[in-house]
């Protein structure tokens, strides 16, 4: 994408912007493209600073469209001139703005390919069906994306430190769901048992 | 409890995370199928709050929440 010319985007009140840039990284995750722009400078504070950059660069709800017309307007034409919704047919784009973390040791990339080629077989169509509903809204909720996102992060990685005890843990449930397999005591009782008095 | 895992960890928390442990377990006696599920069928769920998840399977009918681990975040 580097070094493409630069796209005219024409404003409401005629005015004309032109952009040219060049994206840090593309993924795909099933039928999506996720465009990630990985921030210089200053770690972000939290998991809300990093919701709130991003919803600064693209209209995520439809509430913030009506709140920034302009811009939401602005940033969408952009994306449709570099052709980043024409995806299998819908219309689709999405854009990110992370910080890059330097973890010391980082077991999963945070990506949506990564997360999924790390997880289980018995989680992936779960991780898949719950993108495809995320993405295939009107207007793709970015905040629901990024939380989506992290939570499948930490599943690959909980499942990913013991892999025995994950598939343990999924034995269990279906022994519970067939009633082969009875429930002990109640999370009142075990509290109890450790002093907490509900 | 739907395992001993998840009784044994419960005594491992420290009293804050048990404060959290408290705070989702009153979310999912009201809201249990709210939670991320693990797989296209059953009802495996695993909800995260605070550094603390809760994996757990809703038995049907009763809408029961047995509980099968309680971790603390991996990151």
């Amino acid at each position: 994408m580097r070094e493409r010319p630069a796209v005219r985007v024409r404003l409401a009140d005629g005015r004309e912007i032109w952009f040219r840039g060049s994206a840090d990284r593309v993924d795909r995750a099933g039928t999506a493209l996720v465009v990630v722009d990985y921030k210089t400078g200053s770690p972000q504070r939290s998991k809300t600073d990093i919701h709130t950059n991003v919803r600064g660069r693209f209209c995520s709800t439809s509430k913030e469209a009506e709140r920034k017309p302009a811009r939401c307007r602005v940033l969408s034409g952009l994306l449709d001139k570099l052709g980043w919704h024409a995806v299998t047919g819908r219309r689709l784009g999405v854009v990110m703005t992370v910080q890059r973390h330097d973890r010391p040791h980082p077991h999963i990339e945070r990506t949506f390919i990564a997360v999924r080629a790390a997880l289980p077989a018995a989680n992936v169509a779960a991780f898949d069906t719950e993108l495809e509903a995320i993405t295939h809204a009107p207007v793709v909720d970015l905040a629901a994306l990024d939380e989506f996102l992290s939570g499948w992060l930490r599943i690959a990685t909980r499942a990913a430190a013991d892999p025995a005890d994950w598939q343990r843990m999924h034995q269990e449930a279906e022994q519970l769901q067939s009633g082969a397999r009875s429930a002990g005591p109640t999370l009142t009782e075990v509290l109890g048992r450790r002093g907490v008095q509900l | 409890m739907g395992s001993d895992v998840a009784e044994a960890q419960i005594y491992d928390l420290s009293d804050a995370e048990i404060d959290v442990l408290l705070e989702i377990y009153e979310v999912l006696r009201l809201t249990p199928d709210n939670g991320r599920k693990l797989g296209p069928t059953g009802n495996m769920y695993i909800w995260g709050y605070k550094g603390i998840s809760v994996t757990y399977v809703l038995l049907d009918p009763q809408r029961e929440v047995a509980v099968l681990r309680v971790d603390r975040f991996p990151i």
